[in-house]
């Protein structure tokens, strides 16, 4: 009879501390938007208004940040999928041993987005090595004549530095998987006459899908709404999503915190669009053979 | 296993790591000569001096850097110690346990992906203030150990989930109660999964700015908070300082994990899962 | 397609797992390669269809030395002992993979993959999914996947252990069924002696990377080559002795032997012995009697245990013998085999 009882009880106990910091959480973010209605409690304020949310629409250089973020966003993303996926099947078609590991994805997971935005600087800058080294090579001839990186609007200083980070991230979560997948079925497919490319793109490859696109889905809702890195490297027009709004997040006025509040729940808002596109697209593949 | 086709393919894998570890020592190497250089003027392919103001700027007698960064290893070690438990414990109820409300907690351990940090950050500083939480290390620690918990439990939920319960149903009936089960036989069985679960909390938690920034405010500084600002100044040789420190404090921490688990049983390449 | 295995020498991780592997299938033929675990077997299918390299030695498919040509291109096909169906299909696919594999399109291709399955007794399932069938079926779709391409050579890695008895009958008929209605060259892989003598016409009996014998399964019966061969059927008596002046003798029992001289080992099958006097009364009178250990029931038959100076030999009994009688026996020379005794190192 105890033994029942504490089988039914157990697992809520378990998941006790998580379910806290969840609501924490929760509490955290649905707070902020209802901020961003214009609802402040502390203050006085419960009438909801679309004020706010009216003047983060009017406002000039919203549309040219949400696209520009959403670029930036999709791009690395898509980027450090393709990347990270072929980093995983080189990794996994050899034998890397201790040390190559190490390397290869623990140094890019060791590091900060910062610091890597500084390796951007210090390889691509006007006075980085790159340039150096076409200068010796006699490609350019001045500083000025390599295109810049800090601030550049097409922001490929930005992407640069999120391929650094995520392409080992994405391996990192799918070089398990995949690795299993060889293991288990490259015999079979390559005595059915699959050559190993084909075995690669029509057994293992298939089979670590959701993985990552889960891993797409990580690295793009952090892209997304990351603030480090579009900060250090980013042009001043137009400005990140995140930028922009803590921008105004820091402003005295209690209008533009409320203001800066709509502006995260437009963030949250397409990221929350993105993620329910994703389960859609994964229910959808649940019930369809391929 | 030798197929004679796959030499070429291998050849092809080799040259492309070769390349991808390139592109992921320079940097580094960069990073090092300019934070023990002072004068590496254009074009010059080399550093041309040897100096460590970079660090002594760092570290000089005037300077809280040095308690700083202990408290940031600190802050980060708590988080990454709550993560790894808490998600340990979050994965075995998934795994082991049929409960109601399982879907729905499960979608709750993720949920921290899909929102990101920035708004969770702007959105909970209220809270915080008014709990009593913002501007303290232990808030610090809540804070990050929210941003850290998706990932750990991810990938300790994985790893419970590989092991099954057979290695513990098996020493229940050898004798074993609760207690001697966890410790010899569950965590032994985890510990690839924790080492990789606390690794990653700890980084995310040691290099969160943006999080730090708005929840610490000007009291509770870290590390990542204190370099932040060098990292695009004109001064290269600070910036790659603070860099170099960064990463040689975090490779030092994660040796002393590997090390600290495999004492606790792991040992390299050891799998137990079949 | 003829298959021929010439001299064929493959060391993985420092041990010589092949060491000299020849022989020959003509077209058609069903072999079995039989033999204890670590005899190579599975080792050798795996170097005939591609996937491991040997060392030294050549394969030759109709005549045609195809050391180089890489797995997906041999026209051969393995059924492993795991299945590895790809679960990321329906089972109409996973057949359907390799004529994928050959270019040919989608709706032919799925055509005949389900006049496959019909013909492995499958038909109408090839929408679920591999974990939606029993281990059984799996085995089916494994076998009607490696058909599908129409190998010339089909490669069995001990499809059917953990099958369950009747499941295994089943399956043994399905591929001699299969054998006979398409003629592809195929070559099984069991350690069971008894499913080798019953489906092959012939058999090559491996033992620590080597052929020891290859011959048809009555030869391989009537006259197995070393004592390994001889006990592999099961059922046989194992006794230690000297051969002296072409006898094998203990104490008590002399059988004659064709070996040299020397210390010997015998096997005996438990039908070549019989009790002929039940109950020995005397025994001082008959010293050829013998002393009954223990008797087990079989079903059709009596198993009686008999002790031979601390060595045990068991004979066939219609009725029931109680333990501790006195006993004499017969023992049919054709179920005798006795062979130099194996140094053990």
């Amino acid at each position: 009879m105890n033994r029942r009882l504490s089988s039914h009880v157990t697992p809520y106990l378990l998941i006790l501390p998580a379910v806290l910091l969840t609501l924490l959480f929760v509490y955290g973010v649905a707070n902020g938007i209802l901020q961003g209605f214009g609802i402040i409690p502390y203050l006085g304020l419960t009438t909801p208004t679309l004020d706010y949310y009216r003047a983060a629409f009017t406002r000039s250089d919203l549309s040219l940040s949400i696209l520009y973020t959403f670029y930036l966003a999709l791009s690395s993303s898509v980027l450090a999928t393709l990347g990270g996926v072929a980093l995983s099947a080189a990794i996994t078609r050899v034998n890397m041993g201790r040390k190559g590991q190490l390397m290869g994805i623990q140094i890019p997971l060791m590091t900060s987005h910062a610091i890597v935005a500084l390796f951007i600087i210090s390889l691509f800058s006007g006075s980085g090595l790159v340039a150096r080294l076409l200068y010796a090579g006699g490609l350019i001839d001045s500083m000025q004549s390599f295109p810049t990186v800090l601030g550049a609007t097409s922001g490929w200083g930005i992407i640069l530095v999120y391929l650094w980070k995520e392409i080992p991230f994405v391996a990192f979560c799918t070089v398990t998987l995949m690795s299993h997948m060889g293991d288990r079925y490259a015999e079979a497919a390559a005595c059915l006459g699959a050559s190993p490319l084909r075995t690669f793109f029509s057994v293992t490859l298939p089979l670590c899908k959701r993985t990552i696109a889960k891993a797409f889905l990580i690295v793009f809702a952090f892209a997304f709404g990351a603030y480090e890195v579009p900060f250090l490297l980013g042009a001043t027009l137009p400005k990140a999503l995140p930028v922009l709004a803590y921008v105004e997040f820091q402003k005295p006025d209690l209008a533009n915190h409320a203001y800066a509040m709509a502006l995260c729940g437009i963030m949250a808002g397409i990221c929350i669009i993105v993620a329910i596109v994703y389960f859609q697209i994964m229910r959808r593949e649940r019930k369809r053979p391929l | 296993m030798s197929m004679p086709n796959a030499r070429a393919y291998k050849k092809a894998a080799w040259i492309f790591l070769v390349i991808y570890l390139i592109c992921i020592l320079v940097p580094i190497a960069i990073t090092v000569a300019w934070a023990f250089t002072d004068y590496w003027p254009w074009p010059s392919l080399f550093p041309l001096g040897f100096s460590t103001r970079g660090l002594a700027e760092i570290f000089n007698s005037y300077s809280p850097v040095g308690g700083i960064l202990l408290q940031s290893i600190f802050i980060a070690l708590a988080v990454s110690f709550l993560a790894v438990v808490i998600a340990a414990l979050s994965a075995r109820a998934l795994v082991h346990h049929d409960f109601f409300g399982k879907e729905l907690f499960r979608f709750t351990t993720i949920l921290p992906f899909l929102i990101p940090v920035t708004v969770f950050a702007m959105g909970v500083q209220v809270a915080f203030i008014r709990m009593g939480l913002a501007n303290t290390v232990v808030g610090v620690i809540i804070a990050h150990t929210i941003v850290a918990l998706p990932y750990a439990t991810v990938i300790i939920t994985d790893v419970t989930a590989a092991t099954g319960a057979r290695l513990e149903e098996q020493a229940r009936v050898l004798g074993a109660d609760k207690l001697q089960t966890l410790a010899h036989v569950t965590v032994p069985s985890l510990l690839p999964g924790i080492l990789s679960a606390a690794s990653m909390s700890y980084i995310l938690s040691f290099s969160q700015y943006f999080l730090t920034l708005l929840i610490g405010g000007g009291t509770v500084k870290t590390f990542a908070v204190v370099m932040f600002p060098f990292l695009a100044s004109g001064d290269r040789t600070i910036a790659s300082a603070y860099g170099l420190v960064f990463l040689g404090v975090t490779f030092i921490v994660f040796l002393l994990f590997e090390s600290i688990l495999k004492r606790l049983g792991m040992r390299e390449h050891q799998s137990f899962f079949s | 397609m003829s298959l021929a295995l010439q001299h064929i020498r493959l060391d993985l991780n420092k041990k010589r797992i092949l060491d000299d592997v020849s022989f020959n299938v003509g077209t058609g033929e069903f072999i079995s390669l039989l033999g204890a675990s670590g005899a190579g077997k599975s080792t050798t299918l795996k170097v005939i269809a591609g996937i491991l390299a040997q060392d030294s030695g050549h394969i030759q498919l109709d005549g045609e030395v195809v050391d180089d040509i890489p797995a997906h291109r041999r026209k051969t096909s393995i059924v492993f002992q795991d299945v590895r169906l790809f679960p990321h299909m329906t089972i109409e696919e996973n057949v359907a993979f390799p004529l994928k594999m050959q270019g040919v399109p989608r709706s032919d291709r799925l055509a005949q993959a389900r006049k496959m399955l019909g013909l492995v007794h499958l038909g109408g399932m090839g929408l679920r999914r591999p974990d939606h069938v029993s281990g059984g079926q799996q085995q089916r779709v494994a076998l009607a996947r490696a058909l599908a391409g129409k190998p010339q050579v089909l490669l069995l890695d001990e499809p059917f252990s953990g099958l369950d008895e009747d499941l295994r009958d089943e399956m043994r008929e399905l591929v001699v069924e299969l054998h006979k209605a398409l003629g592809t060259t195929t070559i099984l892989v069991t350690h069971d002696a008894t499913e080798a003598l019953m489906i092959s016409n012939r058999i090559v009996y491996m033992r620590d990377g080597r052929v020891i014998q290859d011959a048809t399964p009555t030869e391989l019966y009537r006259n197995p080559k070393t004592q390994d061969v001889a006990s592999c059927f099961g059922d046989c008596s194992i006794l230690s002795a000297n051969v002296v002046y072409g006898y094998f003798c203990t104490e008590t029992l002399c059988l004659p032997a064709t070996c040299e001289d020397g210390p010997a080992t015998a096997v005996i099958r438990h039908d070549g012995v019989r009790v002929l006097n039940a109950d020995v009364s005397d025994v001082a009178s008959e010293p050829a009697s013998f002393e009954v250990k223990s008797v087990t029931y079989h079903g059709n038959c009596y198993l009686v245990q008999l002790d031979i100076e601390g060595q045990t030999l068991v004979a066939t009994s219609k009725t029931p013998i109680r333990t501790g009688a006195h006993v004499t026996i017969a023992i049919d020379q054709e179920s005798v085999f006795v062979y130099p005794a194996e140094r053990l190192c």
